[in-house]
């Protein structure tokens, strides 16, 4: 039992692969597909078993520390921890998973090696979330667009290639530049773990106990000028932000819908996460100087993306730019986190709670509505959405419950996309008023958007194809009931999610990147 | 057992959202179950709402809370209030609701949707109900944007008629630009002051002077900054209240079943606004030139609405612009007199606007779904029932002397608004004239003029289910008014309760003649006008352009769409060229990159690496030829060379060892 | 005595001779009996240096005299065999002809 809770975060992240192993030898496409869901699901039992005895621990401490010496040339560690920034996303990707391999059990052409690969994602997801350590982290970082761009370009849409090849290469790109910028600041600060850069280094399962050191005194200011913008400039295109967003349109129309439910609802929360473990802490000073330009720079991506989508005539673009609108909400309290002392604690206790609330949140929602453009495109034969109509007649179960998702997109109260919306707005408005208020505009749009999407899908005559198309079987029921599910208990009790993240609202609140 | 009434009050707000929930899951054809379920929901609402009538009167003010969200050291909580004003809040909702659910039965029973009406009516009764006792602006909020929802799902209800989906949309748009304004106004006003609770064990924003110290701080263009977190939440008011410029989705959602417009449109959510500002008003008043402007904006949309119902030919859409006008009035009487005037207005206009609605749904029922005025004719004959209590509404409405409650509510608007200011209070006169007239337009032409129906159609009176909650909601058109007048206002004081004393209330004989005048005055001329007409208004030939105008409702909308939605179609196609902008970039940038590879390749690695390499090699070759062609195969020559060699080493080792 | 360098003149005569006949003929015979005229040459001088060097009573010399003598005849008796096999096959056997050794020139 002790070898399961000494290196509990490393089994969780590794359990996967002897999924994956297991495949190997499997031949028989149902029995994937059940090795899959096992494996999912024990994965995701142990993670949440985990968490929770971490919330019951208080929440408030670094838990499940593993630090073994990896290069010490470089002083890349193996560096492992459960803490209030990345317990939510952990578990987000937890609860995920098995959702989307449901999603793609009834796919033809899922054989051994999406499954495979969706396993291996799920590792890498994992090992990006708990490591501690930039080469740790960077390795996973890397590691999670392998699976994904294969997936895209074996089982994705007309324009595959092409899309799995600029999502590749752009957010490569990125993480060159993260790279770039890391390596600057070793050489200026002799470590690479995230927790020691963040100057509330862990007590002594170390060496020893650490003082905040004053890491951006080493670094010389115009340096570290470079160094802010270059990480996150890094950061930026994964998110996505505004000017760097151009690799998502083509991934998430191309990709298989199960796959964009992923990359939606984890792997753009990748970029967030960094920005709060990576940036945040490193430069208290720059963090300060830049946060309003970053405000504006949320802003902008917020209502720039959403006005966007009002043109687009593909159910799955549009769903994919207000997925980015989204996001920028969360950037936006980055921002407001960011803010230094012009921004009061509790403000920033709003924003963070909120950023991470709207990280689960959003991942949920996103996942759902994705789930539902691929269950329509595939049933009806389009993807545009002048070819759909009158849902309502021949689906009403599935008009339901898309309903539902859609307006949890909107941000209805009741379910969990106000919530964080609410505490976001709370946080940002006191210091960024006016990027707050266009965000704000933002979410008028975005319920005009939805709303055209649902008039024009839902109600209205009954198009050709749309005839054809029958109502969720018992498994698609299955697949979606756990994010409905989550959609209205986050929406109505969102305190245990705001629990989890507490150790880190309480870090910021105490100082931390001040 | 004190205890326990606080705490099971919130049923009045859950008791319909479960029956919303259960009839959510049921089947189709399972309609009389799902009417008997929404009616056992607000049934039991009511029942509480009433308990806690009773426990206010006895007891003072108290919440019940619990927190909800705990950010680190701050934490939000949501609560919900028993007080004078939620409590007789909770009580009309919950009564009209009733009255309302019953008649809905009986009104969509045809249908094949029912149980879908009854989930989304149970819906809204459940956000309603929870915005009026709500003690908390976020749990408030919250209910306002469940009740936009269920609003949204109702207007939209006959979803295969185009134009109630849009006007659905509309509704859910154009409230939530007002939402939008109320959000930001509710986080301002809690980054401001902490607090977004307005009674909390002293705490609250409405106790005592908690308020005062910052009234007047932070100036920006003039008004302080707690002023404009009250003109951004009046914002959100505005968009649930209809007031200009907000108002265009009333009409609109006439689209929607009659029930829905009665109960929605008339009677509670679009009082929601006005229920807002009355609970807020501690805050507003502490800035006087807000009220100003909600006066003003009120007194506007009130004199918008009466010239536009005064050019419109759908029934339903007449009582939505008289809606329109009368929340304008609820406004201004809010703005001007405080709570007890606006509230008083909102519940007696609840009463007969309900009732107009609901009569008019029996009309509309009765000629076989004819909305036009024009069409109609002599159903005074046909559908007395209905007449009769149409004809209570219509007085309560018009403000006839002392018999019903609208000369009670809007007495005492006009009589606060005459010590407020004197424009307003000639504008409100106006208004008032214009109500009677056009009412009068409308009752003449409905009911006593003669028919102009198809021939051989007979209407009929509509069912008892029916007409029986016009019969109680016009009793207590009639009845309610007695609570409020100027000599005994018992509903002033229940309003303001256990705290302080009321306005001296001196009464305004000067006011009440005037308003008696008027009201007979406009009743008088519409009948007048519209005696014995059947076919053209008079007043489109009298007033030709200015009457086509007024049809149109003064191209407002439409100008809006041009306006607002041209503007953003613009913006997005725009941004929509910029983003293929930003993939001919990429692809510029791509091929530039490709380009440089090429030329490296072709020049650099093809031509010098690899070409000089392979020229080395070329020569090596060539050299190695050259130095083949020695041997040529000849034994005798190999031995030779190889004896040659071997004499030569030794003579060497001969040397050297020499 | 007759002088040692007389024999060892002697030898490296024949051995010349030998050597001249090596290169110079054609024929593969003749190739072979001027190889033996060599060996000759160098058992000559091995016996010369037995004769008159410093252990005379022992066998070394003239044993390894008689081993080269045998081992001579196996040579040639090879030697005959590949000439004939040659001549079999390429109905010569003049070593100037024999040259599939060399490289083609291309």
């Amino acid at each position: 039992m002790s070898i399961f809770t000494d290196h509990a975060l490393t089994w969780l992240t590794f359990i996967p692969l002897l999924g994956v192993l297991i495949n190997c030898v499997v031949t028989s496409s149902f029995t994937v597909r059940v090795i899959t869901l096992v494996t999912t699901l024990v994965v995701m039992v142990y993670g949440l078993v985990l968490c929770v005895l971490f919330a019951g621990n208080k929440a408030a401490t670094l838990a499940y520390v593993e630090h073994y010496p990896w290069i010490s040339l470089v002083n890349a560690n193996y560096f492992v921890g459960l803490d209030g920034i990345n317990a939510i996303p952990v578990v987000l990707t937890l609860l995920l998973m098995p959702v989307v391999v449901l999603a793609a059990w009834r796919n033809p052409r899922a054989g051994r090696l999406f499954f495979s690969l969706l396993l291996i994602e799920q590792t890498a997801l994992l090992g990006v979330f708990t490591a501690l350590n930039f080469y740790h982290w960077f390795v996973f970082y890397e590691l999670t667009l392998v699976p994904v761009y294969f997936l895209i370009k074996y089982y994705g849409g007309t324009h595959r290639s092409d899309a799995a090849f600029k999502f590749f290469l752009y957010t490569l790109a990125g993480s060159v530049l993260l790279f770039v910028c890391y390596q600057l600041l070793h050489y200026y600060t002799g470590t690479l773990d995230f927790v020691t850069l963040g100057g509330h280094g862990i007590m002594d399962t170390i060496e020893g106990p650490l003082p905040g050191q004053d890491f951006e005194r080493m670094v010389p200011s115009a340096l570290a000028i470079f160094l802010f913008w270059g990480i996150f400039i890094g950061l930026a295109v994964k998110v996505p932000l505004y000017p760097l967003h151009s690799w998502l349109p083509d991934a998430y129309t191309q990709a298989p819908p199960e796959v964009v439910m992923l990359m939606t609802g984890v792997m753009s929360k990748i970029g967030i996460y960094a920005l709060v473990r990576l940036l945040l802490p490193l430069f208290p000073e720059l963090n300060a100087q830049f946060a309003p330009l970053v405000a504006w720079l949320a802003a902008l991506s917020i209502i720039v993306s959403i006005l966007v989508a009002l043109q687009k005539k593909e159910i799955r673009e549009v769903f994919a730019y207000s997925s980015m609108n989204h996001v920028g909400f969360c950037v936006l309290a980055f921002a407001c986190v960011m803010g230094g002392a012009a921004v009061s604690s509790s403000d920033k206790a709003f924003a963070l709670s909120g950023l991470f609330l709207q990280v689960f949140s959003h991942g949920i929602t996103a996942a759902c509505l994705f789930y539902f453009a691929g269950l329509l495109e595939e049933r009806g034969n389009t993807v545009l959405i002048s070819g759909f109509g009158g849902l309502r007649n021949v689906a009403p179960v599935m008009t339901g419950l898309f309903g539902v998702a859609l307006f949890a997109s909107i941000g209805l109260p009741g379910l969990s996309g106000f919530v964080s919306e609410f505490l976001i707005i709370r946080g940002t408005l006191p210091s960024y008023p006016w990027q707050t208020a266009v965000s704000c505009a933002g979410l008028i749009v975005t319920a005009l958007v939805f709303l055209k999407l649902m008039e024009r899908i839902f109600f209205g005559p009954v198009t050709p194809q749309s005839e054809t198309i029958h109502d969720l079987t018992p498994m698609e029921k299955v697949t979606l009931i756990p994010l409905i599910f989550l959609m209205f208990a986050i929406g109505l009790f969102p305190q245990p999610l705001v629990y989890l993240a507490q150790g880190a609202i309480q870090l910021i609140e105490g100082g931390v990147g001040q | 057992m004190s205890d326990l009434c606080p705490r099971l009050f919130c049923i009045v707000a859950l008791a319909p959202f479960l029956a919303a929930l259960v009839s959510a899951f049921m089947r189709r054809e399972q309609k009389k179950n799902s009417a008997i379920l929404a009616i056992a929901g607000i049934s039991a609402s009511l029942v509480f709402a009433l308990c806690g009538l009773v426990y206010v009167l006895t007891h003072g003010p108290i919440t019940v809370g619990f927190n909800w969200i705990v950010p680190g050291a701050n934490a939000i909580r949501l609560s919900w209030v028993l007080d004078p004003l939620s409590t007789s809040m909770a009580a009309m909702v919950s009564f009209v609701g009733l009255l309302i659910f019953i008649y809905s039965y009986a009104y969509m029973h045809d249908d094949v949707n029912v149980t879908r009406f009854f989930t989304f009516l149970s819906l809204f009764a459940g956000g309603m109900l929870t915005l009026v006792i709500s003690n908390s602006l976020l749990l408030l909020f919250m209910a306002w944007e469940i009740v936009g929802l269920a609003s949204y799902l109702l207007i939209g209800f006959w979803y295969h008629k185009p134009e109630a989906v849009a006007a659905a949309r509309k509704a859910f748009i154009t409230t939530r630009v007002g939402d939008i304004f109320f959000l930001i106004g509710i986080v301002w006003l809690y980054s401001l002051t902490g607090t977004i609770t307005f009674l909390e064990e002293g705490r609250g924003l409405l106790e005592g002077n908690r308020l005062q110290p910052i009234a007047a701080a932070g100036l920006i263009f003039g008004l302080p900054a707690l002023g404009w977190c009250c003109l951004l939440i009046f914002g959100g008011a505005a968009g649930k209240s209809g007031q200009i410029p907000l108002h265009v989705w009333l009409p609109d959602a006439m689209e929607g079943p009659t029930p829905v417009s009665a109960l929605i449109h008339a009677a509670t959510m679009v009082a929601a606004g006005v229920f807002l500002i009355a609970r807020l008003y501690p805050v507003f008043v502490l800035v006087p030139l807000v009220l100003h402007i909600v006066a003003w904006i009120g007194v506007l949309t009130a004199l918008l609405g009466a010239f536009l119902a005064v050019a419109q030919n759908d029934i339903k859409r007449i009582l939505a612009y008289s809606t329109i006008s009368q929340l304008g009035l609820m406004m201004l009487g809010l703005a001007t007199g405080g709570p007890a005037v606006g509230m008083f207005h909102l519940m007696a206009h609840a009463f007969f606007k309900a009732l107009l609605f609901l009569g008019a749904g029996s009309v509309i029922h009765g000629m076989a779904g004819e909305q036009n005025i024009w069409k109609m004719g002599g159903l005074r004959k046909s559908m007395p029932v209905t007449c009769l209590c149409f004809v209570v509404g219509y007085l309560a409405l018009s403000g006839f002397p002392f018999l019903f409650s609208g000369f009670w509510s809007k007495d005492e608007i006009l009589a606060a608004t005459f010590a407020f200011d004197r424009t307003l209070f000639v504008l409100a006169v106006v208004v008032s004239l214009l109500t009677a007239f056009y009412m009068t337009r409308l009752v003449m032409l409905v009911f006593f003029n003669p028919s102009r129906a198809a021939d051989g159609f007979h209407a009929h009176e509509s069912p008892r289910l029916m007409t029986m909650p016009l019969i109680v909601l016009a009793i207590f058109s009639i009845g309610f008014g007695f609570i409020g007048t100027p000599w005994w206002n018992g509903f002033g004081k229940f309003l303001a309760g256990h705290h302080g004393a009321e306005a001296e209330h001196h009464v305004n004989y000067f006011v009440m003649v005037l308003s008696s005048l008027i009201a007979l005055s406009g009743i008088g001329a519409g009948y007048l006008v519209y005696r014995g007409r059947g076919l053209t208004d008079p007043l489109e030939t009298r007033l030709g352009v200015v009457y086509r105008l007024l049809a149109q409702r003064l191209y407002i909308d439409e100008m809006y769409d041009a306006v607002i939605g041209g503007g953003l179609r613009m913006i997005s196609k725009l941004l929509n060229a910029i983003e293929l902008a930003f993939e001919l970039v990429l692809r510029l940038l791509s091929a530039v990159v490709t380009g440089l590879a090429w030329i490296l390749e072709k020049a650099g690695d093809r031509y010098l690496v690899d070409g000089s390499f392979d020229r080395m090699c070329d020569g090596l070759r060539i050299t190695g030829k050259r130095f083949l062609s020695v041997q040529r195969g000849q034994i005798t020559e190999t031995i030779g060379y190889g004896t040659l060699g071997v004499v030569f080493g030794c003579l060497i080792v001969w040397s050297l060892l020499k | 005595m007759i002088p040692l360098n007389f024999y060892l003149f002697f030898a490296a005569a024949l051995f010349s001779i030998g050597l001249a006949g090596v290169l110079i003929r054609r024929n593969t015979i003749a190739v072979l009996i001027s190889l033996e005229l060599m060996f000759n040459a160098a058992n000559i001088n091995f016996i010369a240096f037995w004769r008159y060097g410093l252990m005379p009573e022992q066998f070394g010399g003239y044993l390894f005299t008689l081993f080269s003598i045998a081992i001579a005849a196996a040579e040639v008796a090879i030697g005959l065999a590949l000439a004939i096999l040659i001549y079999r096959k390429f109905r010569n056997i003049e070593v100037d002809r024999l040259n599939d050794l060399k490289e083609d020139i291309e």
